[in-house]
């Protein structure tokens, strides 16, 4: 039983080392080139400064502009889209070497962060439902509720006022939840950046802009205090040149001006594609995790039925710990709180792949230890009357029989972990969920992309129920 | 030195004590029945013997080999005792004939095809030939109880624990199970038996041995058990059993 405990051990550790690698490479075989690539991190759903175009590249004013000056500066650019939330952790654990994603200059974020010269000048303005005529002003929140997105302008901007005119703040994570909330008629307006929201009128998100836009904030490109100093400059640098060319003014013609989005049907079709590219993540995240979660609840599992009081408790402690910790908090801790504490770069797989094999692992655990243990101890008792060791009971008479008992918890176990890759969107996972983030970020389509969304997840899940339901009828018949 | 030799037993389970100091010696092809009131340590006794339980004081020396020492392979040693079980423990995802097998093939003690000739004679010796290729499921009581001690023989043991091996069998089943361990008992096996089966004791047993409160209360032979007690314990409890 040791040496079987230690190979499997050994061959996890082999394997995450091998992902871990893998995520290393990219970066590091790029490096080596004359050209520098940055890893540079940005929103998802900013459209008109960052979003994904029908053919799944991203887009926008922000992402021109630093294209545009890499191009000028000879760099190259690794484009992250993180969420803005994210994005900004990520710059502050070093995991990217800049952030460009409507940032506005504040002087609490330049406590942390040294910022380029300000690249576009913004304003906050409030937006209510289009066939909304109660709303005039300001004056007309009093005791309604507004939708805000977290960590903007907008948002310090309804706070500062909410208190003088009356009304309470819903935040949200990105625009399209934001504007959904005013159309569906929940919250009564919005403050948001006046670009976005006037792109967003523009692509029929079923909201109109309201009264006059505040004193701009600017928006500047940003890197770590003290880090990454060249690449400020050549930032600096490259945008100037922009503007006298006349490069800039293009750049931002293009994007604030409306352009016609496929609606519908056609959207769907449309965007078929980059939502089957992010169920193949999907899938793909679900099956190595699981693997290594299976490999966790061996481990782990056996420990736990096992005479030694010590790997007992280790298992035991393993189980409570990662059964605790609720995904979402795993999945930050991991990818934002370990790298900025040991400061190193943690590639994405591994902390995808880290954080659902750990989670689904504990779970694994659970269901080897409880399999184990619903066999009735008179088999265990029979086969060492016999003669056999304790090893060979297991394994030969225990071990198959808890197999039946456990195969419904693993196909239940699998469909939890295949639904719960969405939560990974969070830390920049472009996975299903997220894809159909993406897409409803630029077109504002939440009904139709998510109920595709949702059935493409019902047709999977179904379809490995069944395959599964399949084998286990098979294992149970001989 | 005997076949079995125990001195000095004691056994806890947490501050339970159940065997408060048990010492018993068995011969070769002795047979001997324990009985006793429910809890007064019989079964604990029973899976001393092959250190299904480890024991808290005390030695046990099955074929002159102290089985609780550390250096004892204790394997080896359960190759050569049985154990029948009161709720049989056959395993269910095996065919009859496979249940017999396992052992002695698992263990490189026979090949394939000499286990399958073996356990098919075994099956005929406990009346069950024709039911080689049956799941366990689909036996009776009786029936699951006598391939489980064909299964014990099957590693051609010296000794045989049974314990309570017909008090989960229905009435009409008990006949059919002990008929089998009377045979055993006459070709010259060395048994233990803990038993509820008074009639049976009596017949077949060597030495009768009373247990009571973690105690041998009396032992003897059959006839004096059972003919003329001593002990007041010994007197009412087969008053109430007989």
């Amino acid at each position: 039983m040791k040496s079987l405990r230690a190979l499997w051990f050994t061959m996890a550790v082999v394997l995450f080392a091998a992902a871990g690698m893998a995520g290393y490479a990219q970066p590091a075989s790029a490096a080596e080139q004359a050209v520098k690539t940055y890893d540079i991190a940005t929103d998802v759903t900013f459209a008109p400064f960052e979003f994904q175009d029908a053919n799944g590249q991203y887009v926008g004013i922000d992402m021109d502009l630093i294209r545009a000056i890499a191009e000028d500066q000879n760099f190259k650019v690794n484009i992250k889209p993180l969420g803005f939330n994210a994005a900004v952790q990520a710059l502050e654990a070093k995991q990217v070497d800049g952030v460009i994603a409507g940032m506005s200059i504040t002087d609490e974020r330049k406590a942390k962060f040294d910022f380029s010269t300000p690249y576009f000048t913004s304003g906050v303005i409030m937006a209510v439902k289009a066939d909304n005529d109660s709303i005039k002003g300001y004056e007309d929140l009093k005791g309604k509720r507004v939708a805000v997105k977290t960590g903007t302008e907008g948002y310090s901007y309804a706070e500062s006022i909410s208190a003088r005119y009356g009304f309470t703040l819903v935040p949200f994570d990105d625009s399209a939840q934001m504007y959904d909330e005013v159309k569906g008629g929940n919250s009564a307006a919005c403050f948001d950046d006046y670009p976005v929201l006037e792109y967003g009128v523009k692509q029929n998100n079923g909201l109109k802009t309201v009264g006059e836009r505040t004193e701009g904030a600017s928006y500047g490109f940003a890197v770590g205090k003290g880090q990454n100093a060249e690449l400020l400059e050549k930032f600096n640098q490259g945008f100037a040149n922009l503007e006298q060319n006349g490069k800039l003014k293009e750049i931002k013609e293009k994007y604030l001006v409306a352009s016609a989005n496929k609606t519908g049907w056609a959207l769907v079709a449309e965007s078929l594609p980059a939502l089957l590219k992010g169920l193949g993540k999907t899938l793909l995240y679900t099956i190595v995790s699981l693997f290594f979660a299976f490999i966790l609840g061996l481990i782990f599992g056996f420990m736990k039925v096992g005479r030694n009081r010590w790997l007992r408790g280790i298992a035991t402690v393993f189980v409570d710990v990662f059964r605790g910790i609720p995904l979402i908090v795993l999945a930050f801790f991991i990818y934002f709180g370990i790298p900025q504490a040991l400061d190193f770069k943690m590639p994405l797989f591994l902390a995808a792949v880290l954080t659902l094999s750990l989670n689904a692992g504990a779970y694994m655990t659970e269901i080897i230890r409880g399999g184990i243990q619903s066999i009735d101890r008179g088999q265990m008792e029979a086969a060492r009357s016999l003669g056999l060791s304790y090893r060979k009971s297991m394994i030969k008479i225990v071990i198959p029989q808890a197999v039946k008992v456990m195969i419904p918890s693993f196909i239940n176990q699998m469909v939890i972990t295949l639904k719960d890759t969405s939560i990974l969107s969070v830390i920049g996972l472009v996975e299903l969920t997220q894809s159909g983030k993406i897409i409803i970020a630029r077109t504002f389509e939440s009904f139709n992309i998510w109920a595709t969304v949702a059935v493409m997840y019902l047709i999977v899940i179904t379809v490995l129920t069944k395959i599964a339901d399949g084998m286990e009828r098979k294992i149970k018949n001989g | 030195m005997g076949k079995i030799s125990v001195t000095g037993l004691k056994k806890s389970f947490g501050t339970n004590h159940v065997l408060k100091g048990i010492d018993l010696k068995v011969q070769e092809g002795e047979v001997v029945c324990v009985i006793g009131p429910s809890g007064s340590g019989k079964s604990t006794l029973l899976r001393c013997l092959n250190r299904l339980e480890d024991i808290t004081e005390g030695t046990v020396i099955v074929d002159e080999m102290d089985i609780n020492d550390r250096r004892t392979d204790i394997n080896k040693v359960r190759e050569n005792i049985g154990m029948v079980f009161q709720h049989f423990n056959l395993f269910p995802n095996m065919t009859v004939l496979k249940n017999i097998m396992f052992a002695p093939v698992e263990l490189n003690k026979l090949k394939t095809e000499e286990a399958r000739a073996a356990a098919l004679k075994l099956l005929d010796r406990v009346g069950l030939a024709d039911k080689a290729d049956a799941y366990p499921a689909s036996l009776s009581g009786g029936q699951k109880q006598r391939v489980a001690i064909a299964r014990a023989l099957a590693m051609n043991p010296d000794i045989m624990l049974f314990d309570e091996p017909t008090s989960a069998l229905d009435p009409e089943m008990v006949g059919e199970v002990l008929g089998v361990m009377k045979d055993l008992a006459r070709e010259g096996m060395t048994m233990v038996i803990v038993t509820h089966e008074m009639g049976f004791a009596r017949e077949v047993a060597d030495r009768v041995i009373f247990m009571d409160g973690g105690y041998i209360v009396e032992e003897g032979s059959p006839e004096q058990v059972f003919g003329s007690p001593k002990h007041e314990r010994t007197i009412s409890f087969l008053d109430k059993v007989l």
